[in-house]
């Protein structure tokens, strides 16, 4: 129905609605840009100035304290998340795949400690995580941290991936094996065309999450060589010590977050539905 | 047919083994270590020795445990009533009352950005914007509507804040789900009461409340389990201070393990809060169930 | 199935993938028996937290020097070094230490702090012959475990009071009193009680916004106050005592300062070192107490120069009260250790034996300079660095009053649950009694009972 069409007390209802949602939006809006702004101001003088930018490409001075230029730590944040991100989708949809269409021994076992996993809480378990880490040597390194927030993610994941391969028909899978596919090429040529909406949303929480992580990386990293934005970013801002002023510490805020709005953006539409669907990051 | 069945087998175990290694060597091992750690006094020179039940003596004689207790009941308490009350409103303003779904999505693109904000630099915001000086900028407002004196808002409000900022970042979730429901009653529903004479108060306890009543009990129970455990936010914004004002129960488990390097007591501490939570996920199992029954 | 062929071999080159990104770190060359010269090219690993760099980049420095001495005496080997300087919370990097020493990463030369946890999870090696006559008498100390040394000194920082100079000029005291304060508090004639009124009086007559200021987090520095006001927190064998007397003492003054006199602003627990130190650099704050060190983060705040700096705030050391006769300031080195199973335990001794009586004692010196601290070791203390410090030069007699505490077991324990109670102390929202009593449960329930000597 069109705008205009339609009755008048819900136009006027309309119009309210708007500048209700409008007046409680502008004092979150104001807040994030007030705080960004900081980026563009010289904390000594006040004036408009790039310099916050320079540990960008350079090492740059805080009180006593050396920083390295961002680089590497934004380097490990994106073998970190890119990894993290193809594998637990890669895995989430072959295991959701064979819950959803496959007969086999063991399946309803297995299909109940999914729907289990996928509300426990692990981060509960992450004493225990450590020590298994220790004994399978990859503790204190970015593997670790990669095998950890895959499996935190999994249970999720593969509970919405496995919802879509279900609603797919049967018809459309058996034409595909009766065309001579057998069961991997019908997986690849069609059957993972038709849940492309459930792989792309996991694949957005999967990767939001994983570029916002702070929490594996500062209990099971130990060492300042593998920084990542989060704990790059973490180290400068402790609580009873903030190391870098706001300046700059917003123009580092800025770099790091900058992928996740741009990302956000792009996937908007995708994040709502995957949101409907009951994903979420940790 | 025995061949068949096993060939079925081969091929969705393959499927299913890196799903399966994963949920074996990091849930069911750590639950398994999690439950024996719980009886040691393990500590930073990592020395396993099994106390007994002494971790969990130690919890109880704790004088913070009850505290700690209670602030937990009250954190998640007053946040899930919050966001679920918050979630229904953005919901039905940006669904029900807003019919453009353009203008609609854009508010809630809006409500997510807290959430999607990274927890280092969500936090830094909240101190920054409470900054304790005249400069801070919670505080210029103050001062401009009449406040004579900055305030130290961190130290003075402690829950209200870490609550305020939790909320803001749960809204988003709950807020996608209502409204899709919203959007999923039939109009003509809406349609019949108005002819009746239904006002918009009406319409939304009579039609909108009843046909998300299940939605709202999902969020809700879904909420609690996240916030029991998540302390993220609060650990980044308070650290449980001040004292152990906003310290909640998955926080000190967290502080005692990794802070304090008491591993076992720390282990103690969160085993308390998985049987809980265990609890938690039985009543939503029951839940869903029984939606799933009654919609069919 | 050739399908399913590829997709294992798929998986295993993701997994093969993931293996390849792991920082693997160790990559010296293969065990080698203590006995056997090493040869070649080794790698240590040094490992420091926080910002005093200048200790760490010492023993690179020393490792230079040897370099060279090996070159000339044409020895086949060559050390490096591979660097791991943090920036964390103590407690955190003690716990690093014990997981990458688990994980088989350990460094071999790191500093030091919390001793106890790492000398019981065996990464210590024992280094009590370097405990030589180079060293300042006792400096030792707190680096002794059951008789056996485990870490070298590097400097002798103390902590002391800090007040402001201009703010005393303010309410009327000539050039002289202002000068002559801190040799009164230093032989009994200025008490603590006194001090205590001056900085109301500072405060009272607008001289300074607040009278007296602290760290905003747990530290040792508050048990200085509690030393003061007779409070005990070690016997004579080293173990932690839990001194109910002397914390209602303290707790009350805590209180009081915050609450009563109000020479303390309440939430200074909230807020950060930035600010802190801004207040105790351009006045706002009229005396603060904490390590002497911190006045190159305190000058830095204010953009000042030492020497401006120490025009503007005079250092004195703790002095007498009605509790305590005797004038003290507490001395805590900032030591590295060397790591029980590193492969080459000769050569980082013969990097500490090149700091302390070697070529290199001038980075020992350089390191004291760049902190404002005397140094550890005799011969650094009377070089050109150390001896023009504007601020060293001044607190030169601070030495003999120095107190160097042993290792205590448990203090990190004890250190955050006084103040957790402090916090809540000022906040108004305990009294001393019950900060006492919550204590001790705390310290009854997280140490062991043979750990604590209650009375």
């Amino acid at each position: 129905m069109k705008y205009s069409q339609r009755p008048k007390y819900e136009r006027r209802n309309e119009t309210i609605a708007v500048l209700v949602m409008i007046l409680l939006c502008i004092p979150v809006l104001f807040i994030y840009f007030s705080f960004f702004a900081n980026a563009f101001i010289l904390d000594s003088t006040g004036e408009l100035t790039l310099q916050n930018f320079q540990f960008l490409y350079q090492p740059i001075q805080l009180s006593q304290y050396t920083v390295e230029p961002i680089g590497k730590a934004f380097r490990n944040t994106v073998i970190f998340t890119a990894i993290a991100t193809t594998l637990e989708v890669t895995i989430s949809c072959m295991a959701g795949y064979a819950l959803a269409r496959m007969e086999f021994t063991g399946k309803r076992v297995i299909s109940f400690s999914l729907l289990t996993l996928r509300l426990f809480p692990g981060v509960l378990l992450l004493i225990g995580v450590l020590y298994v880490l220790l004994h399978l040597g990859i503790l204190n390194t970015l593997t670790g941290v990669i095998v950890v927030a895959i499996a935190l993610r999994l249970p999720g994941s593969t509970f919405i991936i496995r919802n879509f391969f279900a609603g797919i028909p049967q018809d459309i899978e058996n034409s595909a094996l009766v065309d001579g596919c057998n069961r991997l090429t019908a997986f690849f040529q069609v059957i993972i065309h038709m849940v492309k909406p459930g792989l792309a949303s996991i694949s957005i929480f999967a990767f939001m999450s994983a570029w916002s992580n702070y929490l594996l990386f500062n209990v099971l990293i130990f060492n300042t060589k593998t920084p990542v934005l989060a704990t790059y970013l973490r180290v400068l801002s402790r609580n009873d010590q903030m190391i870098a002023d706001y300046g700059v510490f917003a123009a580092m805020a800025m770099v790091y977050m900058l992928p996740v709005l741009i990302f956000f953006f792009i996937s908007q539409r995708q994040l709502m539905q995957g949101t409907i669907s009951g994903g979420k990051g940790i | 047919m025995k061949q068949n069945m096993r060939q079925k087998n081969m091929q969705a175990y393959l499927f299913l083994s890196p799903f399966l290694v994963f949920i074996t060597v990091l849930y069911i091992l750590p639950a398994i270590l999690t439950v024996i750690m719980a009886f040691t006094s393990l500590d930073s020179a990592f020395i396993w020795k099994f106390n007994g039940i002494n971790n969990f003596r130690k919890i109880l004689m704790d004088p913070n445990t009850p505290i700690i207790a209670w602030n937990t009941v009250k954190y998640v308490g007053i946040t899930i009533f919050l966001t679920v009350v918050l979630d229904l409103f953005f919901a039905i303003m940006t669904t029900y009352f807003i019919r453009d779904e353009r203008k609609g999505n854009i508010f809630k693109s809006i409500l997510m950005i807290p959430m999607i904000t990274p927890g280092v630099v969500y936090s830094v915001l909240w101190l920054w914007l409470l900054e304790a000086t005249p400069n801070g900028l919670a505080n210029k407002v103050y001062m401009a509507l009449g406040g004579s004196e900055p305030l130290n808002w961190i130290a003075q409000y402690p829950f209200v804040i870490i609550i305020a900022a939790t909320l803001l970042t749960s809204i988003a979730y709950g807020t996608t789900v209502f409204s899709s429901a919203v959007k999923s009653i039939p109009e003509n529903q809406f349609r019949a009461a108005r002819v009746d004479g239904a006002g918009e108060w009406e319409i939304v306890r009579n039609i909108i409340l009843p046909n998300l009543r299940f939605h709202i009990t999902f969020i809700a129970l879904w909420e609690t389990l996240g916030l029991l455990t998540n302390y993220v936010t609060i650990m980044l914004i308070t650290n449980g201070g001040p004292g152990v004002q906003t310290e909640v129960w998955a926080l000190s488990a967290y502080h005692k393990a990794f802070s304090d390097s008491q591993y076992g007591y720390g282990a103690a501490i969160s085993l308390v809060l998985i049987v809980v939570v265990m609890v938690l996920m039985l009543v939503i199992g029951a839940v869903m169930h029984h939606q799933e029954k009654s919609r069919s | 199935m050739k399908k399913l062929l590829s997709l294992t071999l798929a998986a295993l080159m993701a997994v093969s993938m993931l293996s390849g990104c792991s920082n693997g770190s160790d990559n010296s060359s293969t065990a080698q028996n203590s006995g056997e010269e090493p040869t070649g090219t080794i790698t240590l690993k040094v490992a420091h937290n926080m910002d005093f760099v200048t200790i760490p980049d010492a023993v690179l420095a020393a490792g230079e020097r040897l370099n060279e001495k090996y070159a000339a005496e044409g020895k086949d080997l060559k050390i490096e070094f591979e660097t791991d300087y943090a920036r964390i919370d103590w407690g955190e990097y003690s716990n690093n230490l014990i997981f990458a020493q688990k994980n088989g990463e350990g460094p071999d030369i790191f500093s030091v702090s919390d001793l106890s946890s790492l000398v019981e999870a065996g990464m210590m090696l024992d280094i009590s012959d370097l405990m030589t006559d180079d060293f300042v008498e006792g400096i030792y100390t707190p680096y002794i475990v059951d008789g056996k040394a485990y870490a070298m000194p590097f400097d002798l920082p103390v902590r002391v009071i800090y007040y402001n100079k201009a703010a005393l000029k303010e309410i009327g005291w000539t050039d002289e009193q202002i000068e002559a304060l801190p040799t009164q508090m230093a032989n009994g004639e200025f008490t603590w009680e006194q001090f205590l009124d001056l900085c109301k009086e500072v405060q009272d007559k607008g001289a300074a916004t607040w009278g007296l200021t602290h760290r905003p987090g747990a530290g040792s520095d508050f048990l200085d106050v509690f030393r003061t006001l007779g409070g005990e927190y070690y016997n004579d064998e080293g173990k932690l005592v839990f001194d109910s007397e002397g914390l209602q003492r303290f707790f009350q003054e805590i209180y009081d300062n915050a609450n009563t006199t109000k020479i303390t602003p309440q939430n200074l627990t909230q807020t950060t070192w930035d600010t802190i130190n801004t207040m105790v650099g351009d006045g706002t704050a009229f005396a603060y107490y904490g390590p002497l060190y911190s006045a190159t983060y305190v000058a830095g705040a204010v953009d000042k120069t030492p020497e401006q700096f120490a025009e503007d705030v005079g250092f004195a050391v703790f002095p007498v009260s009605e509790y305590n006769d005797t004038p003290f300031c507490i001395a805590a080195p900032q030591g590295m250790g060397i790591n029980a199973t590193t492969q080459y335990p000769e050569i980082c001794k013969d990097l500490f034996r090149e700091l302390y009586s070697g070529d290199s004692i001038d980075q020992l010196a350089h390191h004291a300079d760049t902190i404002f601290t005397l140094s550890s070791v005799k011969a650094a203390n009377e070089m050109e660095d150390i001896k023009t410090n504007p601020i060293l030069e001044k607190v030169g007699y601070m030495a003999d009053l120095s107190v160097t505490p042993p290792n205590v077991d448990g203090l990190t324990t004890y250190n955050n649950e006084l103040y957790k109670q402090i916090q809540l102390l000022e906040l108004g929202q305990t009294t001393p009694e019950q900060a006492v009593a919550d204590m001790k449960t705390q310290i009854e329930i997280n140490l062991d009972a043979d750990l604590v000597e209650y009375k």
